[in-house]
């Protein structure tokens, strides 16, 4: 028998057949970069690495880095919550961070992923606004929350959400005073318990994210970017520490039945206590 | 995707029409499109058809902050964003011109002629005022954007009702709806914008232009007034030359098209007020 | 049991539909879909010219764009394009029309909430209205966890969005259902149900999230038989038009 014409390199297959050379690799139930299907990549958390910031936190999944910091201002109340401050959460996706998001406004998945985390925290009501009441009707805390990722491989909504979490445990803001329409802030000397406050989380929501391949009906978890662009849709489950769920999300991808759901959510449930276990080390 | 241009055929149908006195659509040279306003069951909504043309207007309220410079004015903001809905020519994101004289010109006629008292937006002067908004959606586009456009804003701020407020000393009550009926903005007039387009070398000019005649026209010229007989605005931008009687005779002509549309709106909310 | 919304009596119950096809002159297809005050209107244009950057040699592009009733869009209405755009690109045959543009434009008209089921919904219409192939229809509807009774109310109205402790968003495409058969005999044959979108916020076990699954499933059957029911009205007008 001859042999075929055309031989191809492992990388050369991948460029010309991408599904095809995945689906060569997932049918023996692992993932071109050696993982099993249902396995995260390794991850870290760092506290407190801006030190400019009043909390701030570093989460690597894999190659995804992401960078929180919060800034607390004071501001005035909306008028319609005057004793309420508020969370400006902003994910933001540069070329910084992978060539495929281009200069100028935010993408529509930098969008999507900020107002997926946002309606995550103020529904899940990770934070009772009341406590960043400073003066009721005049002046209260706002805090922005910037994550910004520094390199991208993938699945930016566990990392950002982790990020997030990680550096609003990690806030100090330091007690003001309200004298005669001015806010008066202590500074100096370092922040102790006596001058400045922490936040009083109700819950922390964190997340696993799972790729839907349609051609093999196979559920990756924690995709890397090449699984991500060749992969038809996403499924997030968000928990917190109690086992309630803050969140479920699938888009994308054909239908996907109730007991793939459900071992998303228990695949989820032992992630999202890995990544509570990582948070709380360091 | 731009619009093509029409195709021969049509554009000299079209213009061999005119010149015979007749317009393609069987109107007379300075009749109106039927016009049928249709009120949502909020206040403050209301969808404009005029012939083929649909565009929907939203008015909203907020209580903010005055500029420091202008503490007892309130704030008018018109957002006209042209969306592919109306046509496949409008691009998000990118104005194209006519998007430009469109929002221009709502602008001049409904917040320049002052048809709205801002003044008596002001709830406790230099700390809270009204900031009222109307969405301008354009739905479908058969010509003639400017005069739905006009006609749907100021009757939608017509029919709106903002909240009552009562201020006691440094307080302020904003009653909801259930507390107190909402209360009618100020309108110190009603402007009506009148669109001509012209032809034949500026001999033929026309009311209410469709797209068709719109894509052949050689130029035209808006003209916003109100039943009192006052030109709130003018605008002649480009376009074929025309004499100073041919614009006076414009004026006129508008004068008695602002008369019928005027009553045509006020019967409406009429009607409107007394379902509720 | 009243719910806020007094026009209903049972939390099951959906407001009434409403809808209407072929709307606007200058789009390929249009659609209007209400849940009761709820009014979302849809436009198709397509298969259509499209930019060389966002030219997919094998498949139509699809393009959606959400305009909201009020204010500039702004980041929730990128989500929901993202969110309609991602549901239905595995049901257009775009293989059909490659290297053209499918654009849709999502404009709300009302707002007395679940807008996204609503804007689904004008969406499927309207893709049917422009003759765009379709492998199947799609139904949406929200359900929300009320949390002062913890019960699960359908198709809530903004008034009970206030109150809602979870809010659940689900569509079903008309074509996959499995139906297990019972391991015993007192067991009833269980419907699985397979999502084709789902988006839920807000605090809720397991057991709630599986039951709002199963209760949505249910009353989108009845979205699915009026869209059926429309097309086909429509078409027989159409019928009776060109015969008459």
């Amino acid at each position: 028998m001859a042999t075929p014409a055309f031989t191809f390199t492992p990388s050369t297959f991948q460029k010309l057949h991408p599904a095809e050379f995945f689906r060569r690799f997932t049918t023996e139930g692992v993932r071109p970069d050696g993982r099993l299907l249902d396995a995260f990549r390794p991850t870290t958390v760092h506290h407190g690495v801006i030190s400019t910031a009043n909390g701030s936190a570093m989460v690597r999944i894999g190659g995804t880095t992401v960078v929180c910091g919060v800034k607390a201002e004071v501001a005035e109340p909306k008028l319609d919550a005057p004793d309420q401050g508020y969370l400006v959460p902003n994910v933001e996706l540069s070329p910084m961070c992978s060539s495929k998001f281009r200069p100028g406004p935010p993408s529509e998945q930098a969008q999507a992923v900020s107002e997926a985390i946002n309606r995550v925290l103020k529904e899940s009501k990770v934070l009772d606004l009341k406590d960043l009441c400073i003066e009721e009707g005049k002046a209260v805390w706002v805090l922005y929350v910037d994550a910004v990722c520094v390199a991208y491989d993938g699945n930016i909504f566990d990392a950002a959400l982790a990020a997030i979490m990680a550096a609003l445990k990690n806030v100090r803001i330091r007690k003001p005073t309200y004298q005669e329409g001015t806010i008066k802030v202590s500074g100096g000397s370092t922040a102790t318990d006596e001058n400045s406050f922490t936040l009083n989380l109700a819950r922390t929501p964190l997340s696993a994210t799972f790729a839907i391949f349609d051609t093999t009906l196979t559920i990756l978890a924690d995709p890397n970017v090449t699984e991500e662009t060749i992969s038809d849709g996403q499924i997030s489950i968000a928990l917190d520490e109690t086992g309630q769920l803050c969140g479920v999300t699938k888009i994308g991808a054909s239908s996907c039945s109730q007991s793939v759901m459900r071992d998303c959510v228990q695949s989820a449930k032992k992630r999202t206590q890995q990544l509570r276990d990582i948070m709380n080390q360091q | 995707m731009r619009d093509a241009d029409p195709s021969t055929n049509e554009r000299e149908f079209l213009l061999a029409a005119l010149k015979d006195g007749a317009r393609i659509d069987g109107r007379k040279f300075y009749d109106f499109r039927t016009l049928r306003l249709t009120f949502g069951a909020e206040y403050g909504a209301v969808e404009v058809q005029l012939g083929n043309t649909r565009v929907l207007a939203k008015v909203s309220c907020e209580v903010i902050r005055p500029y420091t410079d202008k503490p007892t004015e309130g704030f008018l903001m018109f957002n006209t964003e042209l969306s592919p809905m109306a046509s496949a020519a409008f691009e998000v994101g990118r104005q194209t011109d006519e998007e430009v004289l469109v929002s221009r010109l709502i602008e001049k006629a409904m917040r320049r002629s002052r048809a709205l008292d801002t003044e008596g937006l002001c709830i406790v002067a230099g700390e809270k005022v009204w900031s009222i908004r109307v969405d301008i959606h354009f739905l479908d586009h058969d010509g003639n954007l400017v005069d739905a456009a006009c006609i749907a804003a100021i009757t939608a701020l017509l029919h709106f009702r903002r909240p009552d407020v009562t201020v006691v000393g440094e307080d302020v009550t904003i009653h909801t709806l259930e507390q107190r009926n909402p209360v009618p903005l100020s309108i110190h007039h009603i402007p009506i914008c009148t669109t001509f387009a012209f032809f034949n070398n500026g001999e033929r000019m026309i009311v209410d232009p469709t797209f068709l005649e719109e894509q052949v026209k050689e130029g035209d010229m808006t003209v916003t007034l109100n039943v009192h007989k006052e030109v709130c605005a003018l605008s002649k931008a480009g376009g074929i030359p025309m004499e100073i009687d041919q614009i006076l005779q414009c004026t006129k002509i508008a004068v008695v098209k602002v008369a019928e549309i005027t009553a045509q709106i006020q019967a409406a909310l009429e009607a409107d007020a007394k379902k509720r | 049991m009243s719910r806020l919304d007094r026009t209903r009596t049972s939390a099951h119950q959906l407001r009434p539909f409403f809808s209407s096809q072929n709307l606007l002159n200058r789009a390929d297809g249009s659609a209007q879909f209400d849940f009761g005050e709820s009014s979302v209107m849809c436009s198709v244009i397509g298969p259509a010219e499209v930019k060389l950057r966002d030219e997919k040699l094998d498949k139509a592009t699809l393009e959606v764009v959400v305009r909201p009733l009020v204010g500039l869009p702004g980041i929730k209405d990128k989500a929901r394009e993202q969110a309609i755009r991602e549901t239905l690109e595995p049901l257009v045959l775009s293989g059909l029309h490659p290297r053209t543009g499918i654009q849709i434009v999502v404009q709300t008209m009302k707002d007395d909430g679940s807008i996204l089921a609503t804007a689904f919904n004008a969406t499927i219409l309207a893709l049917l209205d422009a003759g765009i192939p379709l492998k199947s229809i799609l139904g949406a509807v929200t359900c929300i966890v009320d949390s002062e009774t913890n019960q699960i109310l359908l198709d809530p109205t903004t008034q009970e969005l206030a109150n809602a402790k979870s809010t659940h968003t689900f569509v079903f495409d008309n074509k996959s259902s499995i139906t297990s058969s019972p391991e015993n005999k007192d067991q009833e044959e269980a419907v699985e149900v397979a999502t084709l979108y789902s988006d839920s916020t807000g605090l809720f076990s397991e057991e709630e999230y599986f039951e709002c699954a199963q209760i949505c499933y249910k009353a989108v059957q009845a979205v699915h038989g009026f869209i059926r029911t429309a097309v086909q009205k429509k078409l027989e007008k159409e019928q009776q038009q060109i015969h008459s």
